[in-house]
């Protein structure tokens, strides 16, 4: 579980969270805590969103957490933008529920031509900056962009009913 | 449409960089001054960062484990220490409970609203095992403001409890008792009442729950937008100016304790509303004048054909103090009116001018009579 899991779930967290030490250690209590608790679990919906919920809780946690103690790691910028648009929480739960969803996210990944994807891969899943792409393709950091905002339309278009 | 898509295409990517945490403090402004301009912006906002958190679902990633083996090991020791640990961690939690017993800390405003913070939990404490409880005394009123900014008037003798992670990971709240609720729309989050097992499902709306643990229904008023009710085989859909009265013993409702995070439950949208389904314990109202049900929030009491029986239940909380009707056939005798500021005294004496009673208070306990004379006098006329 923890194999097939941890990837997925330590993005999430970083995403919430931004920060690679705290997202880690995130995922890790998750685990631990259900592995604590694994004979009085109950989970009604599989175990998928029952993970992410948790993730999401747990990091949610974390950032109140810090900012009632006054060690934001938010800079105030980024608390506006959050204001703004709030967390994205029920999007994603929802998703989850929905068999068919993981199965297309991955086709559309898979049709991208191949050094898009790629490009948008190292991105999003190795978490690679710009710079850092652009130096393993030996592409400039606008080709980078370039590919990826390719990337995020094509996806748009084929995952559009789900947006 | 046009150059709104070319807009589009600029700030796709800054997003995407914003996101990836990979945005400059300048960047950053530009965006949120663009997701201030308009509401449109906000949504294409939204819709990226739902793609940005789809692909997430992805498993083509399984290449951070460099990271991923040292997290395993790491949490292979946690678990090896934590069997051990168990058992000490068990009586922690037990300790820290009799704490929170120990240290239940009450605060009266304007001698009305006592506030209960109950917190429990170990050196780990979460914010969902935080728990806070408002209890409305019998003979007070009290108006709040939840984390949210949505609104909540509590009749006499109700309490609301809300965990800790209330607006953050869910926006539910539970009632034992009256309250009138204005909620502030966030579709991401539904508001929910739980009332006694049954829940009340709203995305942004006013509306009236009445769930006194010593009444045998539970009542919801809508005002205006629109709200969903699940309980034990009832699924509807309330419009504004309706009332759905459930029947406790219909639910079986479960007394009590909160109900743990619900981690995994599926919040429906609104959007599938069953129509209204009138069943076993459950009636609709449509079309009522919702003040008779939310007036007591501005201090004004509309009574429309209640029972003795019932006006005396209110009066106990209104006024804490105990009604004891000496002959249950005065429980049959109905009242309508209007009062606003009057006394017990006040209220008690027009009833008794209306029907054939003579009350008496003692000791916060008021005493209602038969005056018989009066009553065959009535018998006379109604004849």
């Amino acid at each position: 579980m923890f194999r097939r899991f941890y990837d997925t779930l330590y993005l999430y967290a970083l995403g919430i969270l931004k920060n690679e030490a705290e997202a880690q250690e995130i995922v890790n209590d998750v685990f631990l805590r259900i592995w604590q608790k694994r004979d009085k679990i109950q989970i009604n919906y599989g175990i998928k969103p029952y993970l992410f919920r948790s993730v999401f809780n747990a990091s949610t946690d974390c950032l109140r957490q810090k900012q009632a103690s006054g060690q934001r790691s938010f800079i105030e910028i980024d608390d506006q933008i959050m204001e703004m648009v709030g967390v994205n929480e029920e999007y994603i739960f929802n998703m989850l529920q929905l068999e068919e969803v993981e199965h297309d996210v991955h086709e559309a990944i898979n049709q991208l031509p191949k050094q898009c994807r790629e490009i948008f891969c190292s991105s999003r899943f190795e978490l690679l900056t710009y710079n850092e792409i652009s130096e393993r393709f030996n592409i400039s950091v606008n080709t980078v962009k370039t590919q990826i905002g390719r990337a995020i339309d094509s996806l748009r278009q084929q995952l559009g009913e789900y947006l | 449409m046009d150059s709104q898509e070319n807009i589009n295409q600029e700030y796709k990517l800054l997003i995407y960089s914003y996101l990836s945490n990979q945005a400059s403090e300048e960047e950053k402004s530009k965006l949120l001054n663009w997701l201030q301009e308009s509401e449109e912006n906000r949504k294409f906002y939204k819709s990226c960062q739902n793609l940005y958190d789809l692909t997430s679902v992805s498993q083509v990633s399984g290449k951070i484990s460099g990271n991923k083996q040292g997290a395993w090991n790491q949490l292979k020791d946690k678990i090896e220490t934590s069997d051990n640990a168990e058992n000490a961690a068990k009586r922690w939690k037990i300790t820290y409970r009799l704490l929170a017993v120990a240290s239940v800390m009450l605060f009266f405003s304007l001698g009305t609203i006592a506030t209960l913070l109950l917190s429990k939990g170990g050196p780990n404490r979460q914010l969902s095992e935080v728990v806070h409880e408002i209890i409305v005394p019998k003979g007070g009123k009290s108006e709040l403001v939840l984390p949210d900014g949505t609104h909540v008037w509590l009749n006499a003798g109700s309490r609301l409890r809300y965990k800790g992670n209330y607006g953050f990971t869910n926006r539910n709240v539970y009632l034992e008792g009256e309250g009138y609720f204005s909620v502030v729309k966030n579709p991401q989050k539904p508001f929910v009442v739980d009332a006694f097992g049954v829940k009340i499902k709203a995305l942004g709306t006013s509306f009236n729950v009445k769930a006194y643990p010593e009444e045998r229904e539970v009542t919801t008023t809508l005002v205006e937008g629109k709200v969903k009710i699940e309980g034990k085989g009832v699924n509807i859909m309330l419009k504004p100016k309706q009332v759905v009265v459930l029947t406790k013993e219909a639910q079986d409702c479960p007394k009590g304790n909160l109900p743990d995070d619900e981690n995994t439950t599926q919040t429906q949208g609104l959007g599938r509303g069953s129509d209204l389904a009138v069943n076993n314990g459950v009636k609709v109202d449509s079309d009522v004048n919702t003040n008779i049900y939310t007036s007591w929030k501005d201090n004004i009491w509309i009574i429309n054909s209640e029972s003795l029986e019932n006006i005396s239940q209110i009066l106990e909380r209104k006024f804490n103090v105990t009604v004891q009707i000496e002959s249950p056939r005065l429980n049959q005798y109905r009242f309508t009116g209007r009062f606003n500021k009057e006394t017990l005294e006040q209220i008690l004496n027009v009833i008794e001018l209306t029907a054939p009673i003579k009350y008496e208070i003692n000791k916060g306990v008021v005493s209602i009579k038969e005056e018989r004379k009066r009553s065959a006098n009535y018998q006379d006329i109604i004849k």
